[in-house]
């Protein structure tokens, strides 16, 4: 059975480039231009999933943008709409329904057990809690035909975009495009976004003539550089401060899988169209079942017949039209059941009548025939239990069309149930939004282009902007346009053999909606929600209309307002990564890791660096640095330069050491605190000159240093900060052969009477202008050596080869952190949390209370008096113990505190450590502390920092 | 955050391209005890309506006092420099 149709010139597929996908590892033939749904309706496959609740076999039944099922896996993504996926090469695509004995499948035939609400109602599940439990499971287990989840093996790449115009277009049909290219004369920004891979909408899909405009207006497109138009591009989330968010699937070739569009427009016009209505009757949801936009689509985008025979059901003159594109194209139309009871025109029945069609007015559809796909259909009169039977392979119907309104709901538009027009409409829009076309229910086509140009030049009338359109002749054309065609009535037909799906998505009836009623349901969010009928995955799509209607046919005093469900985006369902890109991991590396690398570093990852973790044994590392010498790469640390007449002025406000006196060749060890007196860095000052200075901060505070510092400048100071982070490395030359290293690349006196501990001093090493500080962080003697970046491999390497001959050892973080820990020394994002304050901290000795208030000044002032919430404390074991940072401290059930910083020294052949804790006075008064370990609590010392050369002797000599 | 920030140096930017400081507040006069700086640390007014609030514009380093009708997110008047 062949369905590919002849080339036309509306098909949208590229017939010059086939391709071939995979359906259950069976190649499938298709064009570039086809969607997965429309590949698979080629090659003949009518079942393309199961329903949610009974399990039914369901195919294609909507193609356009609502079309959520059939859902489908497609490498390796599961639960993918493939009428929404376009075919790429290669493609393969999985069923997601269960193969073999399907209980819930059974139950669809005694669908009584399966009831609204049978969870509540069957003691079988709610008698004993064991019972309960176990139902429960089989019941999140049964539906199904969901697959489980499995982290897929290719990482998907996404992108974000943001974009400003000052008009955004939502639908690129007659409507979108005549008030796109308004814009765009207008000279002002827009973006029209379609989602669809082809412009025109609705009349890209009635036949050759009909696209005529769409194909004049298209190349009018082309020539405004100021519009932008965006395919395969669905507006999908839209915020009251005005924010719409828009999904794009990108063409294979694009290194993008998916991008979204973060669009700010200043005004919006929605042209989003309408579908159709679902027609009820039993057993409404068999593949073969589709509307008739969804026939026309496949005839005239796809070059597909919907069946070799089909039979067309509704109650509009449209009817007759997907009729004569049947028959133009070959395909049997059984007969034509129009419910009208006069029928359509004189025109539209005799041009039918001349192809031999049969019509059956005053009919309708009562029952689809046929188990896995439809066989044939029962037809009879409006309102009749029993009618003709008639052999067909689809029935394509609909029961009028149901606006597009999703989208402008979530824009806080209001949707109105119009009685006489039988759907609804959006009324009260937001300042600045307008919309256009088949979404206020316009059918004819100069009608829909005006509303089109009329709606964009009022949204840019509010914006202040005069476009050269001539809004009297658009009002004019919308005026003697013919009036808005109501919907016809839904059937009622009373036939009960076989189920009237409301809601495809969740398997929900016209049966289980009277037995809400039934059961004294009055108001439709609880029927909503009791019946869940619109709850599934299609949200309302194709079922909100139907759901709302029969409410009212029922109960027409209490819901015959049809007021909707308040819509929230997204539209349709999007997936987790596309919402996070542009987030994308960009670590940074800093300029000596790839000689670190080489000489065999290990990495790991520091927040957003990437730094050397060890080179093999630390711990050898660490007595490397007490014993001959360490070089540890330390570049990530914030450098700053300061400067500017008003530059002391602002150091001084910013850290809690004066500044005032500086010499120009001692280091100022200071610490900064935020207006809490909580302490959030610690670094050094040095002057380089007059108003002229440098200073360090820790590598996790280095990015928000200019932040912190900027926050407290006078608006008058002259002063200027400048962030040499990345344009200086360093290096932290560590242990008792230091000096002598140093001294072999430079001829500046180094001895310990030129150049102290806590002094520094310009030097040229290896002729690499630097500055030498002699500091102490690890303990030992030590210099921190700063110079410029793009010399500072070189200077390693000079380094590494004058020192080794005397025992110098490359280390890396975790040696560093070991030395510093012997040392006691903190690491303020380590050893304290958010609350700890610089008295709690044992840094208060780094506050000069005499000067002017610095950050934090008057907290600290009040803080002195109170007593500690918490304190940092230090403790150390025997021997080598298996504690990590974040071990608890504890007493019996109580818990003092944890862990923040514990190594093994193998210097001191001890497990040191430092823990933040609050009742410190009752630890401190038993001289030991007890730890959690494994199950079991481990007795520590508790030990004044620092554990190893308290009296800092050997970073003196 | 749907809406736009217009910082004094780059115009209308996204909000995203922002970090948020908390409400302009007036720090404590000289001589307040513990009390009413742990009022001020912690304690906002948290209105529904027009509010000034400090923001950080990351990519010119500029700290501007927006005000902005947190009901609506619409940003009113101009930004100010502190």
């Amino acid at each position: 059975m062949k369905l590919r149709l002849p080339p036309s010139s509306t098909q949208v597929i590229d017939r010059s480039r086939p391709l071939t996908i995979y359906y259950m590892g069976n190649p499938v033939k298709a064009y570039v231009g086809d969607t997965v749904a429309t590949a698979l309706h080629a090659a003949g496959i009518k079942q393309m999933a199961t329903s949610f609740k009974y399990h039914r076999p369901r195919g294609i039944m909507e193609l356009g943008v609502h079309a959520t099922d059939p859902l489908m896996e497609v490498d390796g993504r599961f639960n993918t709409r493939v009428a929404r996926t376009p075919v790429v090469e290669g493609m393969r695509v999985e069923p997601q329904f269960k193969k073999g004995i399907d209980i819930f499948k059974l139950a669809d035939k005694a669908s009584k057990a399966l009831q609204v609400g049978f969870y509540y109602k069957n003691p079988l599940f709610y008698k004993s809690e064991k019972t309960w439990d176990k139902a429960r499971k089989m019941m999140r287990t049964a539906p199904g035909n969901l697959p489980s989840i499995t982290p897929l093996k290719i990482k998907p790449a996404f992108d974000e975009v943001n974009l400003t115009p000052e008009l955004l277009v939502i639908g690129g049909g007659l409507g979108g495009m005549e008030a796109a290219l308004v814009g765009a004369r207008s000279g002002v920004r827009v973006v029209l976004v379609e989602a669809e891979g082809w412009l025109g909408g609705f009349h890209a899909f009635q036949g050759p003539k009909a696209l005529e405009p769409v194909l004049h207006l298209k190349e009018q497109l082309t020539k405004f550089s100021n519009l932008t138009v965006l395919t395969w591009t669905t507006a999908s989330m839209v915020y009251p401060d005005g924010l719409f968010v828009c999904i794009q699937t990108c063409a294979p070739d694009d290194p993008f899988l998916e991008r979204s569009y973060l669009i700010r427009p200043k005004v919006a016009i929605f042209a989003t169209g309408a579908m159709d209505r679902p027609l009820m009757f039993a057993n409404n949801d068999r593949p073969g079942v589709m509307f008739t936009q969804t026939a026309q689509r496949l005839v005239h985008l796809y070059g597909l017949k919907p069946e070799e025979e089909v039979l067309i059901s509704g109650g509009d003159d449209q009817i007759y039209k997907v009729a004569l594109d049947m028959v133009e194209h070959g395909v049997r139309v059984v007969g034509v059941a129009d419910s009208r009871a006069q029928g359509g025109s004189d025109e539209l029945t005799s041009s039918l009548a001349q192809h031999g069609v049969p019509i059956w007015p005053g009919e309708v559809v009562i029952e689809a025939k046929g188990k896995g796909a439809v066989t044939g259909a029962i037809v009879g009169k409006v309102g009749a239990t029993s009618g003709h039977s008639e052999k067909c392979k689809a029935i394509i119907a609909s029961s009028g069309r149901t606006p597009l309104f999703k989208l402008i709901a979530q824009a806080q538009a209001k949707i109105v149930y119009d009685p006489k027009l039988g759907f609804h409409l959006a009324k009260d829009l937001p300042k600045g939004y307008a919309t256009a076309g088949r979404l206020n229910g316009l059918e004819d086509q100069e009608a829909i282009r005006a509303q089109g140009r009329l709606a964009a030049a009022e949204v840019l009338e509010t914006i202040g902007l005069e476009t050269k359109t001539d809004i009297d002749e658009a009002r004019e054309l919308l005026g003697k346009a013919p009036s808005i065609k109501a919907n016809p009535s839904q059937s009622r037909s009373t036939r009960l053999n076989g189920q009237r799906f409301i809601c495809f998505g969740n398997d929900v009836t016209e049966k289980d909606v009277d037995q809400a009623l039934e059961e004294g349901f009055t108001n439709v969010e609880m029927i909503k929600r009791y019946t869940t009928a619109t709850m599934g995955a299609e949200q309302g799509a194709l079922s909100q209309a139907n759901f709302l209607d029969y409410l009212a046919y029922k109960q027409p005093n209490q819901m015959g307002s049809q007021q909707i469900n308040t819509p929230r985006p997204p539209l349709a369902g999007v997936c987790m990564g596309v919402m996070a890109a542009g987030h994308h991991d960009q670590p940074k590396i800093p300029p000596l890791h790839w000689v670190q690398l080489k000489a065999g570093g290990k990495t790991i990852r520091t927040g957003p660096w990437i730094r050397i973790e060890h080179f093999g044994d630390p711990e050898e590392e660490t007595l490397a640095v007490h014993r001959s010498a360490g070089l540890c790469d330390v570049s990530t640390l914030g450098k700053f330069r300061i400067f500017g007449p008003d530059a002391e002025k602002w150091l001084n406000r910013v850290n809690t050491r004066s500044i005032e006196g500086l010499s120009d060749n001692r280091i100022c060890y200071t610490a900064a605190c935020n207006e809490e007196g909580v302490v959030i860095d610690d670094g050094i000052v040095i002057k380089l000159g007059d108003d002229d200075y440098y200073f360090t901060t820790s590598t996790a505070r280095g990015p928000a240093t200019m932040e912190w510092y900027y926050r407290w400048k006078e608006r008058e100071w002259e002063a200027w900060l400048v962030n040499l982070t990345e344009a200086r490395a360093g290096m932290n030359l560590a242990g008792p052969a230091s000096r002598e290293i140093l001294s072999k690349l430079t001829s500046t006196d180094l001895s310990n009477e030129a150049l102290p501990f806590m002094h520094w001093t310009k030097a040229e090493l290896a002729e690499v202008p630097c500055y030498i500080l002699r500091m102490g962080f690890l303990g030992e003697l030590s210099y921190e050596i700063h110079c410029p970046s793009n010399q500072s491999v070189y200077l390693w390497e000079k380094l590494i080869e004058a020192g080794e001959p005397l025992g110098l050892k490359r280390i890396g973080l975790e040696a560093q952190l070991i030395c510093r820990l012997e040392k006691g020394h903190v690491l303020p994002g380590l050893d304290f949390d958010g609350n700890t304050n610089m008295f709690e901290a044992h840094l208060d000795w780094l506050w000069d209370s005499s000067k002017e208030d610095s950050i934090g000044a008057p907290m600290l002032r009040l803080l002195a008096k109170q007593p500690f919430r918490c304190e940092v404390i230090g403790f150390k074991l025997d021997g080598r113990v298996n504690l990590k940072d974040g071990h608890l401290v504890v007493n019996g059930e109580r818990q003092f505190g944890y862990i923040t910083s514990v190594r093994y020294s193998p210097l001191l052949d001890q497990t040191i450590g430092l823990a933040l804790v609050q009742n410190s006075e009752e630890l401190k008064k038993a001289g030991e502390i007890k730890l959690w370990l494994e199950g079991k609590e481990v007795r520590a010392n508790l030990v004044k920092p620092p554990f190893y050369d308290p009296s800092g002797e050997r970073l003196r000599i | 955050m749907g809406f736009l920030i217009p910082c004094p140096n780059c115009g209308l930017r996204s909000a995203y391209e922002f970090k948020f400081g908390g409400e302009v507040k007036n720090e404590p006069g000289h001589g307040a005890g513990l009390c009413e700086w742990r009022h001020y640390f912690y304690f906002n007014k948290n209105v529904a309506g027009v509010q000034e609030e400090w923001w950080y514009h990351y990519p010119c380093q500029t700290w501007v006092i927006v005000t902005r009708d947190t009901a609506t997110n619409e940003v009113v008047g101009s930004p100010r420099l502190m």
